[in-house]
């Protein structure tokens, strides 16, 4: 078992970190995502998480018009200094010269560890860095909720647990029944 | 300086809290995610001073006002270090068992602002926390949160130089713009 010593890196620069500073990180396994000043570390995913990752990775990719592309964890979406996010899954214009290129949606699956972040934190800095679409799976019910913005706040427009199924229009259409993303 | 970096690749634990250096970080833990923050500003500190003070020339025998950093531990995987913190009679939960906090305050900071307002309300608000302050320095203002039902419901919010008149721990009047002083 490794022991938890300081890590030098984990010493921020003056001022406080910024998404530059992740950069520097050791690619170890570990995801560190930055909120404001805060930095959080979290550990590799369980393999109840990877299998509906893999699945609704595979469903949406299937889908998936030819300007967008499907990409998954880890991939840093900035949304400002300091401001950046690992979500399990995103659908991202293919289009790198957009001004405003950002996700038109996110995914996170949740674990126990990451639940009550993906609920609570997560949601309030996608919300604020104006992600369309935050889908959140839990792959114990299995469940799917579909939160949308309008106005600039994120709605539930959607809870389907189980065998029901999801048609969703945006990002494309594509039907999610949740039972399907944990077998 | 060199050291040697390994980090757990495990969800971690607060006994891989206990081992890290006292370093001028707050490391935090919610259900296995390390929440780490640097040290806050001059106006959240001054702010936390002053409130701080009012707190503990007005806390009665036998509950304890502590400031930051003090550990509250919920779970083997929840640890929150709260700017202020009011215990209840520390004789009352036995030498082996920490109780909780009956009250729990964070100064907003721009960096720790997202987090106070939504992680931490939802950690503790499942952990039972009777009382949440969120002290904004900046307007300044105080938010008061109370359980009711298990659930957080805003019960005042005073700007400037509106008074708070507060029942819970204990009586005591918090006027956002004194603590700014």
């Amino acid at each position: 078992m490794t022991t938890a010593t300081s890590a030098s890196y984990l010493s921020p620069p003056e001022g406080g970190w910024t998404v530059d500073d992740l950069d520097r990180f050791p690619d170890d396994g570990l995801r560190y995502e930055l909120v404001d000043g805060v930095l959080l570390v979290s550990a590799a995913p369980s393999e109840e998480h990877q299998i509906a990752v893999g699945n609704l990775h595979l469903l949406l990719a299937a889908g998936c018009p030819p300007e967008l592309r499907v990409f998954f964890a880890p991939y840093d979406v900035r949304l400002s200094p300091r401001r950046q996010l690992q979500p399990d899954l995103l659908v991202l214009p293919k289009d790198r010269s957009l001004p405003d290129r950002r996700p038109l949606l996110v995914v996170e699956v949740l674990s126990p560890s990451t639940c009550a972040v993906d609920r609570t934190l997560k949601r309030l800095v996608f919300q604020d860095g104006g992600i369309p679409s935050y889908w959140l799976i839990d792959p114990l019910l299995p469940s799917l909720t579909v939160l949308e913005l309008v106005d600039g706040a994120y709605l539930e427009v959607a809870v389907v647990t189980g065998e029901q199924s999801y048609d969703a229009a945006t990002p494309f259409p594509v039907r999610v029944v949740p039972a399907d993303l944990v077998r | 300086m060199s050291t040697v970096t390994t980090m757990p690749l495990h969800d971690w634990t607060v006994d891989d809290l206990d081992a890290l250096p006292e370093d001028g970080l707050r490391y935090e833990l919610v259900d296995g995610v390390l929440l780490v923050s640097a040290a806050p500003s001059y106006v959240h500190q001054l702010a936390l001073t002053n409130l701080v003070a009012l707190m503990v020339t007005t806390c009665p025998h036998p509950l304890q006002t502590l400031v930051a950093l003090v550990d509250v531990r919920f779970s083997p995987t929840r640890q929150l270090q709260p700017d202020l913190i009011v215990l209840p009679d520390q004789q009352r939960g036995g030498p082996a068992l920490r109780p909780l906090p009956l009250l729990a305050v964070e100064v907003l900071s721009p960096s720790t602002r997202a987090v106070d307002l939504t992680l931490k309300r939802h950690v503790f608000e499942q952990g039972g926390i009777a009382s949440y302050w969120l002290l904004d320095p900046l307007a300044p203002s105080l938010t008061v949160l109370e359980l009711v039902d298990g659930v957080y419901v805003e019960t005042a919010v005073v700007m400037g130089e509106k008074g708070h008149d507060a029942v819970r721990p204990f009586p005591v009047r918090v006027v956002p713009a004194d603590l700014v002083r």
